[in-house]
């Protein structure tokens, strides 16, 4: 196709002005500020249209930046040719919207609707995005760089952006799947998922295994549930048959009690054999007993009458023999015949001059010996009961003492006496005969202890008293044995009737009161006995009626005891399985949280997997793209390319190749050597070959023109002259329109 | 007479789909709506609680879950409680045994309630064909018959034959297995309906569920919508939504929400935005307007195929090439242009 001619009516700041395009070249040589990229907007516009003007898009669009300055019509006309055809294109824009945008195409002057709405893919064959990379090119466009890839160069160009990277793609894809899943370590998503739901499935089995197991568990349940009914009703049963058991006992005890009133009442009726006393009798009886008892305690009042002290002491005294009436009574005689001689004694004066009584030193002696005497005779005379020849020789001994302490008492009015007086002799034998009758009734009186020291008045005085005494005692302990025989006789008596009286009944024994006791009993259940049989019997039967006692239980009393304590251990195994029951149920209910865990789990794994698998596929997709991109523009590209590499040739004098990674290489002194030798300026005529190259195998349809705004700015003078006539050449398959803003860079 | 029908409490169900406090919820709820029949029965002078199969979820039914309905039963003496089994507890032991809990069998059973006789028998192989024959009613009587299983033009194990169930003499058929009410007439004289389940358990069992009263002296039967919390599943078409937030606006605007409602919205369309977090971005803003809401986000990514059709980069490759790979679905192959896309322009996934 070729450009022909447009017309601008108003489009930026272009307004009414008409061009006209050569076959071949067009060159514009126009200062900057011209418009070339308004008229190149313009061109497009004319063939793709304008995109609606968007009020929340951050870029400043075209139809916003191209609407007129001045306003009026926005757009103009484009006429080319095509297919031996003539079209052209009317467009006018609205301001915002493209609802308002009208399009007219006429082909051969007539109006036609064969280019379809999108004209410029109808004519070029490819969108409006990369017929805009393709058609237009500047300085930086033919700047392509010797060392960018082939991936970088062919997307860059295709896509018209510099941020197409396909392997940082990729990387990135990668990256995210590895976040999926790796290889090696399995610290990604899918393997946690998957752990989680292995941990999950056991988790489920347990909880599985515990809700099987308890089919089992409530069977055994139930079965200890009927365990239990079972043991009650055998509880129920033994307690029931325990209380028949317990009054037929009852009825046995008092079909026995029956049997023993009989038995007893033939015992009775044995005992009273000789009749049933009367009650006088058993009143003579009771009477007699009582007598009984009473003498018994009255003799022992009188057997255990205690003699008194003096008693005791006279009984020692008078041990061997009570003096009798005619001893005590000659011995009076005695008694009386000293107290004559000692009166005698008295009245005779005993000096025939006064005489003075001198104590002497022996006094105190003669006192002591009399005391010894008195106390040694005493005690011998006590011990005599004890031990009878102890006694007497301390008695003689005490004897002695005092003969002795006499003597020395005696020898000490003596010795006064003898000192101071002379003796009268009638006294003397006063004195004598006083003494020889002391003597006499001393020796009455020393065999029976008395002897007190106050003389033989006081002491013959005490015996005759004693003896009076003494054998009032006797009399009276007479008179006690004499009471104490009459009343063991009577109470034998009593006794021999008493016992008499009981062996009639069969009672024997000295237990009278008991005895008495015992027959007033029998007395009375004999006299009782003879209902006690028939009423025992009532009793028995009666009680056999209202228990309804029918047979007989077989064997012994159950032991209720045993079986509540087997009941209570059965009860407590029901009670422990109730909660493990509910335990695992709650354990089985974890099943259900388990598994719905489970299914996020799965759930997120697929995801995961899904996502993983959509990533990888991505990432094949895009290799698989570029490949297609690689085997669809490669070599078609390359054999483009030393099509021109002659053309270049001639223009730099170089000899330049591709490979297949779109490098660039030429012959220098008969080597290959890197593009990077070349100079900017042979670089921009290689970049420019490269770029027709591609763009002749890109469009499918018509070959489009091409808008070159001032490329070779880096050419020198003698490059840019071998370089229009490269142009001029490549303008043989291609219409260049060609912008300079100086006229040594012009066409 | 009034007496109340209805079935399929699966109690001790397994609950999925949804968080634990959300399935202990409605476990609980299949506990407290059978306590509630019960004081709606009592407060409305109903005597008879007919319940047409599948008390329990299991064969083996939980110690609990069978102690508490025995418990109600045995604690509710003057209220009968029918009860037939179905195929999810056709094998569960009947332990228990109280005066006002009437069981069924194999064969025929029958108890009467003044003129209202309620005929029931639990289906097993050795009797799915023959019961249609061996049903005998008292024409006279206002006759409920009570079965489980799934309404069908032929006859088997946990099928019910409506055609073979005419001109028997059935005023009302009273049927469980289907979770979901409904109803129609059977013959001239008799109607058939279905109570559903008391509960939803999931997203399969949709909508309002409770039980059917029976008047027998009018002879007009009442759904009684009774469940405390239903359950929703509806999609909304989100395409043209800009955002996330927009999206909210249009899942609020179309679904009218209730508190205690459970929820779950899909979203359809074609999107022109990156909605990778979409879902979980509509459940926080939708949290508030119900007990609980998921949303599945099914919606495609809007990619223009044509307008790569023209372009020859590495881009426009890339899309043709997927596009035209018949191995992919349209889902995958618009995620994977989506990934490529975005890849290339080096922008994260």
């Amino acid at each position: 196709m070729k450009l022909l001619s447009l017309h601008i009516e108003n489009y930026g700041k272009i307004s009414k002005r008409d061009f006209t395009f050569n076959d071949k070249i067009t060159s514009l040589c126009e200062e900057n500020g011209f418009g070339k990229t308004t008229l190149a907007s313009f061109i497009k516009a004319m063939f793709y249209g304008l995109d609606p003007y968007r009020a929340n898009s951050k870029e400043f669009s075209e139809r916003q930046h191209f609407y007129p300055f001045g306003g009026g019509a926005f757009g103009g006309n484009l006429t080319f040719s095509m297919n031996g055809k003539t079209y052209k294109i009317e467009r006018f824009f609205g301001e915002k919207s493209d609802t308002q945008d009208e399009v007219k195409v006429y082909c051969n002057g007539t109006l036609t609707g064969e280019l379809g709405a999108d004209i410029g893919k109808a004519v070029f064959g490819i969108d409006r995005q990369s017929f805009e990379r393709t058609a237009y090119i500047t300085a930086a466009d033919t700047e392509i760089s010797s060392t960018t890839g082939i991936n970088a160069k062919l997307n860059n160009f295709l896509d018209g952006t510099e941020d197409i990277d396909l392997d940082r793609a990729v990387k990135v894809l990668e990256a995210e799947s590895k976040r999926y899943k790796k290889s090696r370590t399995g610290n990604d998503l899918i393997t946690a998922e998957k752990t989680a739901i292995e941990k999950l499935d056991y988790d489920i089995t347990n909880a599985k295994n515990t809700e099987a197991a308890l089919v089992e568990k409530n069977k055994r349940y139930e079965a200890l549930g009927e365990e239990i009914s079972a043991l009650e009703a055998r509880v129920t049963s033994a307690q029931t048959r325990n209380v028949v058991l317990r009054d037929w006992e009852y009825y046995d005890k008092l079909l026995k009690r029956a049997e023993e009133a009989k038995a007893d009442e033939a015992k009775l009726a044995e005992a009273f054999a000789a009749g049933v006393p009367e009650e006088a009798e058993l009143a003579e009886a009771e009477k007699n007993i009582n007598l009984v008892s009473s003498l018994e305690a009255e003799i022992k009042v009188l057997e255990n009458r205690a003699p008194d002290e003096r008693s005791l002491k006279l009984r020692q005294k008078f041990s061997v023999r009570v003096p009798d009436e005619s001893e005590l009574n000659a011995a009076g005689e005695k008694l009386e015949a000293y107290k004559a001689a000692e009166r005698k004694y008295e009245d005779t004066p005993a000096f025939v001059a006064e005489v003075q009584t001198k104590l002497k030193p022996k006094t105190k002696y003669a006192i002591i010996a009399l005391a010894a005497g008195v106390l040694i005779a005493a005690g011998g005379v006590a011990i005599i009961f004890v031990n009878t020849i102890v006694g007497a020789i301390l008695t003689v001994l005490g004897g002695i003492a005092l003969v002795a302490g006499g003597f020395l008492w005696l020898d000490k009015k003596n010795l006064s006496d003898s000192v101071i007086q002379s003796e009268n002799p009638e006294k003397q034998r006063a004195r004598k005969q006083a003494d020889e009758l002391s003597d006499a009734v001393k020796a009455f009186l020393l065999p029976y202890g008395y002897a007190s020291g106050n003389g033989i008045i006081f002491d013959f005085a005490k015996i005759r008293e004693d003896i009076i005494y003494f054998k009032n005692i006797l009399e009276e302990e007479q008179k006690t044995a004499a009471a104490i025989s009459e009343k063991t006789a009577q109470k034998s008596n009593c006794t021999r009737d008493i016992s008499g009286f009981f062996a009639k009944f069969g009672l024997y024994g000295d237990n009278f009161l008991g005895n008495l006791s015992r027959l007033r009993s029998g007395i009375t259940a004999y006299k009782a006995s003879g209902g006690e049989v028939s009423r025992s019997i009532a009793e028995a039967e009666k009680f056999k009626a209202e228990k309804n006692l029918v047979a007989r239980p077989e064997g012994s009393a159950e032991d209720i005891g045993g079986l509540n304590a087997e009941l209570n251990r059965l009860r407590g195994q029901r009670s422990d399985l109730y909660r493990d029951i509910c335990e695992d149920e709650r354990t089985s209910e974890q099943c259900e949280i388990f598994e719905n865990e489970k299914a996020s789990h799965a759930e997120k794994l697929e995801e995961y997997k899904k996502k993983y698998e959509l990533l990888t596929a991505t990432a094949a997709f895009l290799k698989q793209a570029e490949q297609n991109l690689k085997d669809k523009y490669v070599k078609p590209v390359k054999d483009e390319f030393v099509r021109y590499s002659e053309l270049i040739e001639r223009a730099l004098g170089e000899k330049v190749e591709m490979n297949k990674d779109f490098e660039i290489s030429f012959e220098r002194d008969g080597k290959l050597r890197p593009d990077g030798h070349l100079s900017a300026g042979q670089r921009s005529i290689c970049a420019l070959c490269f770029r027709l190259a591609l763009i002749k195998n890109m469009y499918s349809t018509q070959p489009p023109f091409l808008i070159l705004d001032d490329p070779f700015v880096h050419l020198d003078g003698v490059h840019l002259e071998k370089v229009k006539s490269v142009i001029e050449e490549l303008s043989a398959d291609m219409q260049i329109i060609y912008f300079s803003c100086h006229e040594s860079r012009a066409l | 007479m009034k007496f109340i029908h209805c079935a399929d409490i699966h109690l001790g169900s397994r609950i999925s789909s949804f968080p634990k406090e959300i399935s202990d919820g409605i476990k609980l709820d299949l506990l407290n709506t059978f306590k509630r029949i019960v004081a709606y029965a009592k407060s409305n002078g109903i005597k008879v609680i007919a319940l047409s199969g599948d008390v329990f979820d299991s064969d083996k039914p939980f110690k609990k879950d069978k102690d508490f309905f025995f418990s109600v039963v045995k604690n509710n003496p003057d209220i009968d409680f029918l009860y037939l089994r179905g195929n999810h507890d056709i094998l569960s032991s009947g332990e228990a045994e109280f005066p006002n809990l009437k069981r069924f069998t194999d064969e025929w059973t029958s108890f009467s309630y003044g003129d209202a006789v309620f005929s029931g028998i639990e289906m097993n192989r050795g009797n799915c064909t023959s019961l249609y024959s061996t049903l005998s009613l008292n024409k006279d009587k206002y006759n409920i018959v009570m079965l489980h299983g799934q309404t069908a033009n032929s006859v088997g194990k946990d099928m019910i034959n409506l055609s073979k169930l005419r001109g028997k003499n059935i005023d009302y058929l009273a049927l469980g297995h289907v979770h979901e009410y409904s109803s129609g007439a059977l013959d001239e004289r008799g109607v058939w309906a279905y109570s559903g389940s008391l509960s939803g358990r999931g997203f399969d069992e949709v909508g309002q569920k409770g039980f059917i009263v029976c008047d027998v002296s009018a002879r007009t039967h009442t759904f009684i919508p009774f469940a405390e919390r239903v359950i929703y599943e509806t999609a909304v078409d989100i395409s043209d939504i800009a955002d996330a937030y927009s999206a909210y606006l249009k899942v609020k605007g179309e679904v009218a929400f209730e508190k205690g409602g459970i929820y779950r919205v899909n979203l359809t369309g074609e999107v022109n935005f990156e909605a990778e977090s979409l879902s979980e971005d509509l459940e926080k803003y939708l949290a508030h307007e119900c007990l609980y809401i998921g949303v599945k986000d099914r919606t495609r990514k809007k990619i223009d195929i044509t307008a790569y059709e023209g372009d020859l980069s590495l881009r426009g490759e890339f899309v043709r090439s997927v596009y035209a790979d018949g191995g992919l679905s349209e889902e995958d192959k618009l995620k994977i242009i989506s990934y490529g896309l975005k890849a290339l322009k080096g922008e994260g996934l």
